[in-house]
């Protein structure tokens, strides 16, 4: 029953109102507390973010860098407590990535905020990288690691773009390696709301996910870095085409389906103009 | 008990258009009781009998002779707790469960009662929908103690394309000053790879005063310019928010050149003072 439970709620996260999606994913928790966790880790809702107290920077939240109700920072390695701010003490129990994944975790933050700086020209990014089960992430980078890029920017307090790419490195042979990246972009655009009793609004939002595999050779663990920046390059760009067409395209037809701008009349004339042309055409 | 039944109705209103079957059994996976198909049905009946401005919906339907009804605040007998159809001369509830129309009885509300002028109304408005909108819309008109609602709802549902679309209208005519307002609705559902939604809900106080021969003329011209409004919306999501938040290509004009070298970027910035 558990499973059945699990798969309607995935299913209708799917379809409710992509707006809502951090209440309605809350509420369904509420519902089925024993998914609650499983839920949390595989749906993706607006990133939350979180101040350094160290640096005094803005890091982006996911499930990726939660102990409880802490978030550790990129920048400091601490767990900020999520609602008063303050510095975790440290604890055994928290996860952190080893020494030298550590030493990566840093380089792909600073790679990635040039990236976002290059495209995005505001918001903020935060890299999440963990070690694999089978052991440490090594320096030849034959043992890989898994992690997550995250990517926020918001305009115009109404409209905001929020990149999820968690992806994991596979050693294959030789010196080639699987990279797997599952990109969530969540996006959401809104015109301002004027202050006016009547009701009068109108917003485009939701989320597009894709998966992308890619052998790709490298020569150490640094490497991996370099690769996964620009796989997720070119995600994002192919991503943004699917966006543009989905939000813009789509819907437009939809609408212009439902209801035609021109009567049925003038349509049958255009078809019928067309179609002589096309007579013409083939006549000659 | 309160607490699901606050949080299904939650789900109800967030629900997108469309099919309700795969929400209903949905919801009924997680509720996992006897009693969710009471709840959910008793849920679904307020969201359709709810006016649009109070969050409600209109629901298109299909009678049991294949012809389109609708599920509305407009066309609800609250005394009698049923749905009435005009055209049909009906009164019925709704099986939300299965999505069939049940208990019919072969006449109207005491209340209401049809002449000429509605009949006239209805005929002209149906001559504008099958021109404007495609197969799958009704047009309704209702009479109601100030004079009369008129209720256009056109869907186009292709789940087999993951793409669903919704356009709900409700004209309310003031037969004494002769004046017309709207509340429109829509909603365009694409879920393939993903969950997009295009929602737009508008009020129009005072659209004009006109006569009854002009009605169905000047709703027409309303909805143009409301459907020309929302595509030149659209338009101006995509040129004023989301060409803003993250280039095609970097400032750079190319892709990036990943690696030890990346740091150059920074560098370079900072040599020409923050631009590129």
């Amino acid at each position: 029953m558990s499973d059945e439970a699990y798969d309607a709620a995935l299913d209708i996260l799917r379809r409710l109102d992509p707006k809502s999606i951090s209440n309605n994913l809350s509420n369904i928790c509420r519902l089925q507390p024993e998914l609650a966790s499983d839920l949390l880790a595989s749906v993706d809702k607006p990133l939350k973010s979180l101040i350094c107290k160290k640096t005094g920077k803005e890091f982006l939240c996911c499930d990726y860098n939660r102990d409880g109700d802490s978030y550790r920072s990129p920048y400091s390695n601490d767990y900020i407590n999520e609602s008063d701010g303050s510095i975790v003490p440290f604890d055994d129990e928290a996860p952190l990535p080893s020494k030298h994944l550590r030493e990566l975790e840093l380089i792909a933050n600073d790679s990635f905020d040039i990236y976002r700086d290059l495209y995005y020209e505001g918001g903020i990014s935060s890299v999440y990288l963990w070690d694999k089960e089978d052991g440490d992430a090594t320096n030849d980078g034959k043992l890989g690691f898994d992690g997550v890029v995250l990517i926020k920017k918001t305009v115009d307090n109404n409209s905001s773009w929020d990149s999820i790419h968690v992806f994991e490195i596979e050693y294959k042979q030789g010196s080639e390696s699987i990279y797997r990246v599952t990109s969530t972009i969540i996006l959401d655009l809104s015109n301002d709301l004027t202050k006016s009793t009547k009701l009068n609004s109108t917003y485009l939002s939701g989320n597009l996910t894709r998966q992308t595999e890619k052998t790709v050779s490298f020569k150490d663990s640094t490497t991996h870095i370099a690769n996964i920046g620009s796989i997720i390059e070119d995600v994002e760009i192919q991503m943004r085409n699917m966006l543009q067409e989905v939000y813009f395209g789509k819907t437009k037809d939809v609408l212009s389906d439902i209801r035609s701008l021109e009567a049925l009349p003038q349509r049958n004339e255009a078809k019928q103009r067309q179609e002589s042309l096309i007579n013409k055409f083939e006549n000659l | 008990m309160s607490q699901v039944e606050d949080i299904v109705r939650k789900i109800i209103e967030t629900s997108p258009a469309g099919n309700d079957e795969i929400i209903v059994n949905d919801i009924k996976s997680l509720l996992n009781n006897s009693d969710s198909n009471k709840l959910i049905s008793k849920l679904f009946n307020e969201q359709y009998t709810k006016s649009l401005n109070e969050g409600g919906d209109i629901k298109l339907i299909r009678l049991n002779n294949g012809k389109y009804s609708i599920l509305s605040n407009y066309n609800y007998n609250r005394n009698y707790n049923k749905f009435f159809d005009i055209n049909e001369e009906i009164q019925f509830n709704y099986d939300f469960i299965n999505n069939k129309v049940i208990d019919i009885e072969n006449e109207l509300p005491s209340n209401i009662t049809i002449n000429e002028e509605i009949n006239n109304l209805q005929k002209q408005l149906n001559e504008y929908l099958s021109e404007y909108y495609n197969d799958e819309s009704i047009g309704m008109v209702i009479p109601f103690s100030e004079g009369y609602k008129i209720i256009i709802v056109g869907e186009r549902l292709n789940d087999s394309n993951y793409y669903n679309g919704k356009w709900v209208s409700v004209y309310s005519y003031d037969n004494e000053n002769k004046g017309l307002s709207n509340i429109s609705k829509i909603k365009i559902h694409y879920y393939e790879d993903g969950n997009v939604l295009l929602n737009n809900i508008e009020e129009s106080d005072n659209i004009g005063s006109f006569q009854i021969n002009e009605l169905i003329n000047e709703i027409n011209k309303f909805d143009t310019n409301y459907e020309t409004k929302i595509l030149k919306k659209i338009n101006e999501l995509n040129e004023n928010k989301f060409k803003n938040l993250r280039r095609l290509m970097p400032i750079s004009r190319a892709k990036i050149q990943w690696g030890k070298s990346i740091g150059n970027y920074k560098l370079g910035q900072n040599v020409i003072g923050g631009k590129y």
